[in-house]
């Protein structure tokens, strides 16, 4: 070895050592029960010593026969698809309401902002119970008008939809993001075509949404991967009730591995998720090509996968 | 310059390294089955679940254990209900876990993960109801001691009652009475209170069920091998719950759903007058409201639903190092009178003997509710009970909470599935979960 490789050898050798402390970590805590996971979804490993290698068994058996998965699939698409578009439309309009130059902004996106930490919390879950119980806010409201309410939370036709609701409610990153993105909207642009004569909904289709729609690709993939993976609002409002109405997916795998204790089966269940989620996130980048408009792309679409 | 920069940087990074090392050796310091001594004490941890009160009172006979030996150091883990089963089961398939158990039999954990409490002459379990004991036994050894003699009652409203007029329940009441003063209160009240909680569509169907059924025929409802009963006896129970459904004479099966035995039973809520339920959580529902809270005897049939009922015992962890030292801690616990004077009744009426005539003959250390939770102790236990059946394998998948029975029965509420659609997934499905 010349000294030349030798100095360059040291020289990773360093920064080896400066990341060492997340490499261990990814490699311990990531990578290898990455690694494992798959292992295990193969086997009927039940957390005892002797389990065996049942190969895509697993996998057969969800398809085929277990009709609790296939609702939780079901439910959980359902879930993606209402709250991820509903959420995104919400946090942009609050965001551009904020981006009209309002006294007191700081104070406005703190506010809105805390829901989304505090939302998987079991204060919030007693707080909807409250708002959407047998004789809560809501039912309070409708009596009003002579309308006899019910438990909105635990009937399995309304359950989902509390919940849809509260994922919207947590807002408050989405809208950072797109507050971000609106303030990066060229003020010039809005004149210019309001001198000719562009009306808001014109500005808004025309100028913003082109101008911030990476921030809405970005935005719309974060939530649905996110989305798919929902577990601590289910399980703390309606531990996946009733009739299985919310049994999301990362549910379903709680209950498989902790509660029913066949943890080779929620590993297979797991990796199903994984590749919906993959699956899903292809889907998009394929979808951005239409309509994703990046300024430095020479007004092509889209970004190459 | 540089050197020290890069000097600096390789502490730097060899300091994080270390941080990360000490964090992993602290997990397999857990990983060890407790009873390392801190300091010269020998460290038992101790993990149960359940509310302000009973933490209370755990914690100070704790204390009082640990005065009386200094060498001794429990470690409390205690917290709500919520989680506690799956956490257990986790830890000690993992070779974890406290070293003392509280645990139930039903809840389908392999019981060689428990010493068999027979084995240690310093458990005295001469003064333990027999009756439990046997249902405590797992091929002829005893898995741990019953904390309690369990007794299930219709828990009823009694201000409710009387602001109705309607006569309140007696002992020895039948099903058909249940029925008829469920509807009675349904009507005086104008459709404002339904009659009773819809037992058969929430948390307790399991145990309702199995009540109600043995009631009817007196036959056994699980083996050893699973479930046991006729189809068309179980048709007969499902169906006069609709019944009453149909009626509107209790409560919605969103109720039922939303009902956590606590501050939103609807019995508290003043949505239904009655409700059964195992009689320790009587206290708890009592103090969530303002009216008077009652308890009866769960009505029979032809025949009579009481039994002589072990749910909870505690149990010496296979993987605890100190097992002679959890064994004394046991005994303690469970037999010794100073400490049943701070547990009082925190976890039912106890299962020794002893102890349940020093609370009787001490009325100044019981509150209203234990009173009434003592009365219909002895009420039930007076006579001479049958076990309960047997407890089959993987019976915590058919009918642990949230399992296949629970599901069943709440799609039967919500109109999801018929009767005899309800009857057949419990057969099928049943009968698949106990082959396996």
């Amino acid at each position: 070895m010349n000294a030349k490789r030798i100095r360059r050898l040291k020289e990773y050798s360093l920064g080896y050592m400066f990341i060492l402390p997340w490499l261990a970590g990814f490699l311990a805590f990531m990578l290898w029960p990455f690694i494992y996971s798959f292992y295990l979804a193969l086997t009927d490993y039940r957390f005892s010593a002797d389990y065996s290698f049942v190969g895509f068994g697993n996998f057969a058996e969800l398809f085929a026969s277990d009709e609790r998965f296939h609702k939780s699939l079901w439910v959980t698409t359902k879930l993606v698809l209402l709250a991820v578009p509903l959420k995104l439309a919400f946090s942009l309009g609050i965001a551009m309401v904020l981006n009209k130059g309002i006294s007191g902004l700081s104070f406005y996106r703190t506010v809105y902002y805390l829901p989304s930490i505090i939302g998987g919390s079991v204060a919030v879950a007693i707080m909807w119970m409250q708002i959407f119980g047998r004789g809560g806010l809501i039912n309070v409201f409708l009596q009003m008008f002579g309308i006899q309410g019910k438990d909105w939370i635990f009937n399995p036709d309304s359950a989902l939809y509390t919940i849809v609701i509260l994922m919207v409610w947590q807002f408050g990153s989405t809208m950072l993001i797109f507050l971000a993105g609106l303030k990066q909207v060229p003020k010039e642009m809005y004149e210019a075509v309001s001198l000719d004569g562009a009306g808001r909904w014109k500005q808004f289709r025309h100028i913003t949404l082109p101008l911030i729609s990476p921030v809405i690709f970005f935005n719309l993939i974060m939530q649905t991967i996110q989305t798919f993976q929902t577990f601590t609002q289910g399980y703390v409002i309606t531990k996946g009730g009733p009739v299985d109405e919310t049994l999301f997916m990362v549910i379903y795998i709680y209950q498989q591995a902790f509660s029913s204790l066949n943890m080779g089966y929620a590993q297979a269940i797991s990796w199903v998720l994984l590749v919906i989620i993959g699956f899903a996130t292809v889907i998009h980048f394929i979808a951005s090509r239409y309509w994703v408009h990046y300024e430095d792309s020479d007004g092509k679409k889209g970004r190459r996968l | 310059m540089v050197y020290k920069k890069k000097l600096l940087a390789v502490i730097a990074s060899l300091l994080a390294l270390g941080t990360l090392s000490m964090a992993c050796s602290k997990a397999d310091d857990g990983k060890e089955p407790a009873g390392t001594a801190a300091g010269d004490k020998i460290a038992l941890r101790f993990a149960w679940w359940g509310s302000e009160e009973r933490h209370n009172a755990t914690l100070d006979a704790i204390k009082l254990y640990e005065e009386k030996n200094p060498g001794i150091d429990i470690v409390p883990e205690y917290g709500g209900w919520d989680g506690f089963t799956d956490k257990l089961k986790t830890q000690l398939i993992a070779g974890q876990g406290p070293d003392v158990i509280f645990a139930e039999l039903a809840w389908g954990i392999d019981p060689n993960y428990y010493v068999s409490v027979d084995k240690f002459p310093s458990i005295r379990l001469d003064k333990i109801n027999p009756a439990l004991l046997d249902q405590a036994k797992v091929n002829g050894e005893i898995k741990g001691v019953p904390v309690y003699q369990a007794v299930n009652a219709i828990v009823y409203n009694k201000t409710l009652f009387q602001e109705l007029g309607v006569a309140e329940p007696k002992n020895d009441w039948t099903w058909a009475d249940y029925a008829a003063t469920a509807k009675e209160i349904t009507e005086k009240s104008g459709g404002k209170v339904h009659g009773a909680a819809d037992d058969m569509a929430g948390s307790a169907s399991g145990d309702i069920f199995y009540a109600h059924l043995k009631s009817l025929t007196g036959k056994p409802v699980y083996s050893e091998e699973g479930i046991v009963y006729a189809d068309e006896d179980a048709a007969k129970v499902l169906q006069y719950w609709e019944d009453l459904r149909d009626a509107g004479a209790v409560t919605p099966p969103d109720v039922a759903a939303a009902d956590d035995s606590n501050q939103n039973s609807p019995l508290v809520t003043r949505q239904a007058a009655m409700q059964f339920r195992g009689a320790s959580i009587f206290g708890r529902l009592q103090s969530n409201t303002q009216d008077e809270l009652a308890m009866v005897p769960v009505p029979r049939d032809q025949f009579s639903s009481d039994a002589a009922i072990t749910e909870v015992i505690m149990t010496v962890n296979t993987h605890s190092k100190q097992q002679e030292e959890v064994a004394k801690f046991i005994d303690f616990f469970i037999n010794d009178l100073d400490a049943a004077r701070i547990l009082k009744n925190v976890r039912g009426v106890s299962s020794n003997s002893e102890v349940r005539d020093m609370l009787a003959s001490s009325p100044e250390l019981l509150d209203d509710s234990t009173r009434k939770l003592f009365e219909i102790n002895s009420l039930v236990y007076e006579k001479e009970l049958p076990p309960m059946d047997p407890t089959p394998e993987k019976y915590d998948e058919f009918r642990g909470g949230g399992k296949l029975f629970d599901q069943v029965m709440q799609k039967l509420a919500f109109d999801k599935i018929s009767l005899e659609e309800a009857v057949k997934e419990l057969r099928d499905k049943g009968e698949a979960i106990f082959k396996n």
